[in-house]
């Protein structure tokens, strides 16, 4: 299990977190990354991840 | 930490991107001396690229600033001049509120970016516009609210997200190129090929290889583009987005080498100072993944190097340098660029996918993959990242071992 934090003032719409993670992530009216999960597991977290090491400006942190 | 106690001051010029970062970052990492930031744009921060995105059509709103977090209790001399560095005293002069300050600092950032680059002739005509700044961007808002025709001189990022714009609100856009293709520099013939049809689509027109001799005034403020051909372009607002310069005008007379930004070392130490960092636009670093000196004007490298030279300035840096690996986004109406590595030193261009508005490039040489670029295609892009590192830390191995 992990928690899902997202850094929206970094967020810059590049919009790969939600095209890997459609589930746990979302854009907001602004196009600004915010999170519909707070807590992931299993393969959603492995999506989590991926959309991490996807986000050009590290602006989604996984914790443990 | 040991340099830098409570009553230590380090001053950040430049409250963009670049410097809030590494204020926070100092704070983050305990510094508790006085941290002083000096800004001229009062507006600072606010996300810089919407200056040619969400700027062109809105106000700057609590949605594009960034806040300076009560917490980081930052003294912040807005707007602020820095008119002159002298390292010999480790000070700066600061013109604020028509008076002149002599700041000493123990520790210095620069971060004072870019300014766009100006026209070798006279461009002093009302139409005629530049973008850097918020201040800028509400200056040709309301230029394109009452325009028919743009013409945008200089086919790089940022001429074409203003055109790909205007011409998405129904606006008759003209892009100026020198180069026989926009961006070619960054994408190479085929890939910019295919861009550019996707923008051509997008109804903006191109005149490339096209050189401008000239602005005429044709009255009331009214610029026309003369190009080295003889044509005339006609249009009631021009826009020249022909690059950035770094901004070192304040740093000259202290020996540091300004040649396209200011010199530093692996971990973004000025070089030829003490205590002194660099991040952002200004810096020009040697990048150990690379292996090469670089400049780079994009938000990502901004953030990433902001924290790295906070870091360096107390001493509590990775030991291997700050490695980073280029990426660039740019909103061209519907189209979204984005790109990871660098194509410098490819010998093979792969296109992996092409459709009407969604590109996938590759750039490839001997020892693997050098870059992505991706047209709509985020996460097609981003997750080749890896395999870009492997390749550029496989290159530094072989040329170390050369060495």
């Amino acid at each position: 299990m992990a928690k899902v934090r997202v850094i929206p003032e970094l967020c810059i719409s590049s919009g790969n977190c939600v095209d890997v993670a459609g589930e746990v992530f979302d854009m907001d009216d602004d196009g600004l990354v915010v999170a519909h999960l707070e807590d992931v597991d299993g393969e959603l977290r492995d999506r989590a991840e991926q959309a991490a090491n996807l986000c050009p400006v590290q602006a989604i942190l996984l914790e443990d | 930490m040991s340099q830098f106690g409570r009553t230590n001051r380090i001053v950040v010029v430049g409250g963009s991107i670049a410097g809030l970062t590494a204020a926070r970052e100092l704070r983050a990492c305990g510094f508790e001396g006085t941290l002083t930031v000096v800004d001229r744009d009062s507006s600072s921060p606010y996300r810089r690229p919407e200056v040619s995105k969400r700027l062109l059509l809105e106000e700057l709103q609590d949605r594009t600033r960034l806040a300076w977090p009560k917490e980081l209790e930052v003294e912040l001399l807005v707007p602020g001049e820095v008119a002159a560095l002298d390292l010999s005293s480790r000070a700066i002069t600061v013109d604020a509120q028509s008076a002149s300050t002599i700041l000493p600092f123990d520790g210095l950032v620069i971060a004072t970016g870019s300014r766009a680059r100006r026209l070798p002739f006279d461009a002093d005509i009302g139409n005629v516009h530049w973008l850097r700044t918020a201040g800028d961007a509400a200056k040709l808002r309301a230029a394109l609210a009452d325009c028919r025709r743009l013409c945008v001189i200089g086919g790089g990022l940022i001429g074409l997200e203003v055109a790909a714009l205007a011409a998405s609100h129904g606006k008759q856009v003209m892009v100026v190129e020198a180069a026989p293709l926009p961006v070619v520099g960054v994408l190479e013939p085929e890939p910019a090929t295919a861009h550019l049809q996707m923008l051509e689509a997008c109804g903006v027109q191109f005149r490339l290889g096209a050189n401008v001799s000239g602005l005429v005034d044709a009255g009331g403020g009214v610029a026309m583009v003369r190009l080295a051909s003889g044509e005339d372009i006609v249009a009631d607002a021009v826009l020249v987005a022909v690059g950035a310069a770094p901004e070192t005008g304040w740093l000259q007379g202290n020996g540091l080498d300004l040649t396209d930004g200011v010199l530093c070392d692996e971990h973004c130490a000025v070089i030829g100072a003490h205590s002194v960092v660099a991040c952002g636009d200004v810096a020009r670093w040697f990048n150990p993944l690379l292996g090469q000196r670089m400049r780079v004007e994009h938000w990502a490298n901004a953030i990433e190097q902001g924290r790295h030279a906070a870091r360096r300035m107390l001493g509590l840096h990775a030991s291997t340098g700050f490695s980073s690996v280029p990426y660039f986004w740019s909103d061209q109406a519907d189209l979204k660029l984005q790109m990871v590595g660098s194509s410098a030193g490819h010998d093979e261009v792969v296109i992996r996918e092409r459709g009407a508005k969604r590109l996938v490039v590759e750039y490839h040489s001997q020892q693997g993959l050098l870059a992505v670029l991706g047209v709509n295609a985020g996460a097609a892009v981003m997750s080749r990242r890896p395999e870009i590192v492997r390749t550029y830390l496989k290159r530094t191995a072989s040329e170390t071992a050369m060495a």
